[in-house]
């Protein structure tokens, strides 16, 4: 019986098995997809086929995507595209077309051929080729055109590129409307031969790189209509390493040696084409690894020297990274502190301090900074490390005595006591990183005098500040008794001026003290016992209307019989007798005679709990209370009674 | 028997006061009355009374009043000697805060006043009494309006003297006026004007229905919503029982205590009755 009830549950399982395997099977057949779709920032209607893995949506099979709006058009201006093209198995594959549109329309409508016509200004561009595994595969081209009234009058921008599976090949020509760039590449997508620029106003070429093998050996450049010869790699022994031409080889080339100051001649011209070109590529490339997976990028391959960095120079660099950020810390953190910046308006010695941090930062943090970008960037290990220094530091190494340049200070000059002169070896990294160690702990040395500086001037700055207080809490607290003192009884009086007593003394205190230091803490003290007095002076000021109200609290009605009517009876008297007859004396008699900055702030809150307690008890049980009081008019009992007499309890 | 019917007759008379009294013109005695009416020369008295009003629940409050009075001698006026001493008791009901009533009874003893007589000293006088007490607020004052019926047993200070049993129909009309406050509250003196008719019916009483008329003015002090002291002098005058022709008078010193202990144990003593007050 038991092996049967096995034999179905296997059965059982199996079958789930099959069901499962059977669904999954299912969804890898092709779905068809019409609809609303958005990709990136492009949202329109699309068509498309594609299976389901693992829940991933995997495009295969023909692909479309569009958007156009006419009322946008007409309202304003339309933004168009139009993504045409197939996938395999979530790669694009095959002939591809890509537009882009930004129109405007003048709302002229003509009927021609059964259709309204709407004639159109804007830019159109337009991309189209074929790719092969997400890599563009065979002449691709992409052109912007500028479209007015629905005619192409300008090619705004044009490249022709062969590709062989994402590999640049042969020649190639990006055009915009003032340039032309034509060049030619080897089967492995190295720049070969000579790349020429041509301005369309100018015959022949304006500028031409000549490549071999990938190497840039020279520039050629019409300056000024003559000629100029400019060698980059021209006799190269170092080894080399193959990079994109992208804004990293360019900047690469800038820092070679035998380029120097021309950079800025060839780099507008060249270069825009090929970065307006890649930005063009980069737009597909959005598009399409959107979709699924692609690598539509213009891999123009070049070489460059290659000086690869030893683990030595690597930690130097790390270390060098690391005391540059810290020396930069300290540096920022003066230049911008507003303290600092007041107070070097009025201290000698700031000004001195404030004006070598400045130095430091010019001298050192500065080239520092420039080299930390090389490395940010990855250009270090193209260019040689002594020319890289010694662009960086272009007047030359830094000294240990900083020079200033404001001959009104004190001082004209700055070193850092007892740090070992540098190494005559100026050219190596570990030069570099003895600079940035005596750039970090000159900031320590001044961090340190100006730290001290600033805090005792805040410290100046603060005891100003709460004596201004003090003046305007001892005025305060005269006035309080001015105005308090004729609702008062004699005790009340007293009590109040004791409390003025107690503030004068503690002013008059401060007053000798000569101490800085001291004097700061005592006048923070002082404020806050000045603070405690008020608020003693206000409570005691407020005792009579508590008498008052705790008397009618302390009040039940009853009939009067004879009189027919309900009169006021007091009640717990022995009670009320106690706070009046015993503590509230006591209290002020407290005040007059022990009255300190350091039990102020309890007696206030005793007269405030206490009063506070006398109108919780009114509605408590209080017979044994009021037995055992009758016993004693020793004040510390009575009180002791009163407060610790238990709330919301039954006696 | 006899007793009941008189008490219930003379409840009926309340209403209808000085018709029914003409019509009881039987007369036996010998007394002849004169042709203008005698007024005898009045007499001085003082009286030390002291009124209790114990409250004994929610609505009832015990009455305890004892009486001291005083008549004049030859020798003293006002203090003389003791003439009576009164036992007032009931059990009071509070309908609300103006208006009360009460039930009980009076026990006196009369003492013989009259200097030359050799009979008996000493008599007790028997009462059954009933009021009805209603309070007004006029302005910072009261006016009150109280209703007394008395029915009194009374003997003479002869030996063997026989009961005699007469109603007493009372009405007296008061005020309180404070004086150093607005109302009527601890620490106020107050002055207090009063007047009160005292009639009187039974078969003893032929041409003197009028017992008493008591014109008095007090100065009260209230000490505490329990305690008030007044003092006060009052005049009165009144019908001879022998011969209705001859009116007594009197000069009286008054001096009361009033008190009113509440010895129940609850938290809230207002009884419900006043809570909308």
């Amino acid at each position: 019986m038991k092996r049967l009830n096995y034999t179905r549950l296997t059965v059982f399982v199996h079958f789930l098995g099959l069901f499962f395997l059977s669904s999954v099977l299912f969804a890898q057949e092709n779905s068809q997809y019409n609809g609303p779709y958005k990709v990136g920032d492009y949202q329109g209607k699309a068509a498309f086929n594609y299976f389901l893995k693992n829940n991933d949506t995997i495009l295969d099979g023909s692909f479309l995507m569009q958007r156009s709006s006419l009322e946008a058009l007409l309202e304003e201006e339309d933004y168009s595209f139009l993504f045409k093209g197939n996938f395999s198995n979530n790669y694009p594959n095959g002939p591809w077309v890509l537009q882009f549109g930004e129109f405007k329309s003048d709302k002229q409508s003509e009927v021609i051929d059964y259709a309204y016509r709407v004639t159109i200004s804007g830019i159109q561009e337009e991309a189209k080729g074929s790719i092969s595994q997400g890599k563009p595969d065979g002449k691709w081209s992409y052109e912007v055109n500028k479209i007015v009234d629905s005619e192409v009058e300008e090619i705004v921008f044009k490249s022709t590129i062969d590709f062989d599976k994402g590999v640049p090949q042969s020649s190639f020509s990006i055009e915009n409307s003032t340039r032309t760039l034509v060049g030619r590449f080897l089967r492995n997508g190295l720049a070969h031969d000579e790349w020429a620029l041509y301005d369309s106003e100018e015959l022949g070429a304006s500028e031409s790189w000549i490549f071999d093998d990938g190497v840039l050996r020279s520039i050629q450049l019409q300056v000024n209509g003559t000629p100029r010869n400019i060698p980059v790699f021209s006799t190269l022994t170092a080894p080399t390493k193959t990079v994109n031409l992208d804004k990293r080889y360019l900047e690469a080339l800038q820092l070679q040696k035998s380029i120097g100051d021309t950079t800025n001649i060839f780099r507008e011209r060249m270069t825009n084409l090929l970065e307006e070109n890649a930005a063009y590529y980069k737009k597909i490339d959005t598009v399409l690894s959107n979709l699924g997976e692609a690598e539509f990028l213009p891999e123009f391959k070049v070489k460059l020297p290659f000086y690869p960095l030893n683990e030595e120079e690597a930690q130097q660099l790390d270390s060098i990274s690391s005391l540059y950020r810290s020396a930069a810390a300290i540096s920022t953190s003066f230049l911008d502190n507003s303290q600092l910046n007041i107070l070097k308006l009025s201290d000698k010695q700031a000004l001195y301090l404030y004006t070598v941090v400045a130095a430091i930062n010019e001298a050192y943090l500065v080239p520092l900074e420039q080299m930390n970008t090389y490395r940010e960037h990855g250009i270090l290990e193209f260019v040689p490390r002594a020319h890289l220094i010694s662009t960086s530091w272009k007047e030359g190494p830094p000294s240990t005595t900083i020079q200033l340049k404001d001959s009104s200070l004190q001082k004209t000059s700055f070193e850092l006591p007892g740090f070992p002169a540098f190494d005559m070896n100026t050219n190596t990294l570990s030069a570099v990183l003895q600079w940035s160690g005596y750039a970090k702990n000159s900031l320590e040395y001044v961090q340190d005098i100006l730290n001290e500086k600033l805090t005792k001037d805040k410290r100046e700055q603060e005891l100003i500040a709460i004596e201004n207080l003090l003046i305007t809490q001892k005025e305060t607290l005269n006035t309080t008794i001015d105005s308090l003192g004729n609702l008062q009884n004699n005790a009340g009086k007293k009590a109040l001026n004791s409390i003025q007593e107690v503030s004068d003394a503690g002013l008059s205190t401060y007053a000798s003290e000569k101490n800085v230091k001291l004097k700061l803490s005592s006048a923070k003290a002082l404020s806050s016992c000045m603070r405690q007095l008020q608020t003693l002076a206000l409570a005691v000021g407020s005792l009579p209307e508590q008498s008052k109200k705790i008397e009618s609290e302390y009040q039940d009605r009853i009939w009067n019989p004879f009189m027919a009517n309900l009169m006021n009876e007091e009640v717990k008297k022995r009670l009320t007798a106690a706070y009046r007859k015993v503590l509230l004396p006591y209290f002020l008699d407290e005040i007059q005679t022990n009255l300190s900055c350091d039990n102020a702030n309890e007696l206030g809150n005793l007269l405030q709990e206490t009063y506070q307690q006398m109108l919780l008890l009114r509605n408590e049980e209080t017979s044994k209370l009021e037995r055992k009081l009758k016993r004693t008019t020793e004040p510390n009992v009575v009180l002791d009674l009163l407060m610790n007499h238990p709330i919301g309890k039954e006696d | 028997m006899k007793y009941l019917n008189n008490i219930c007759s003379s409840l009926l008379v309340v209403f209808l006061l000085m018709s029914c009294l003409i019509s009881n013109a039987q007369e036996e005695e010998r007394e002849v009355l004169p042709l203008e009416s005698k007024y005898k020369e009045p007499v001085t008295k003082t009286w030390i009374n002291t009124y209790g009003n114990i409250r004994i629940s929610k609505r009832l409050f015990w009455v305890a009043q004892t009486h001291f009075r005083f008549e004049e001698t030859e020798a003293t006026p006002f203090v003389g000697q003791v003439a009576q001493i009164y036992n007032r008791h009931a059990i009071g009901y509070i309908y609300n805060k103006k208006i009360n009533a009460a039930l009980g009874g009076v026990l006196r003893l009369n003492f013989n006043t009259d200097e030359t007589s050799e009979d008996r000293n000493l008599v007790p006088e028997w009462r059954i009494w009933h009021q009805y007490q209603f309070a007004m607020p006029l302005y910072s004052a009261m006016i009150y309006h109280r209703l007394r019926i008395e029915h009194r047993w009374t003997q003479g200070f002869e030996d063997n003297s026989e009961y005699v049993f007469r109603n007493r129909y009372r009405y007296m009309f008061r005020a309180k006026i404070p004086l150093n406050s607005h109302k009527l509250e601890p620490k106020t003196l107050y002055v207090s004007p009063e007047a009160e008719l005292i009639m009187q019916s039974g078969k003893v009483v032929v041409a003197s229905p009028m017992e008493d008329l008591r014109l008095t003015t007090t100065m009260g002090y209230i000490v505490t919503p329990r305690l008030t002291f007044a003092a006060g002098l009052m005049y009165s005058q009144g019908q001879q029982l022998s011969n209705g022709g001859i009116f007594k008078q009197a000069w009286t010193l008054r001096f009361h205590m009033y008190f009113s202990p509440d010895f129940r144990k609850v938290r809230d003593k207002l009884p419900s009755i006043h809570l909308n007050d």
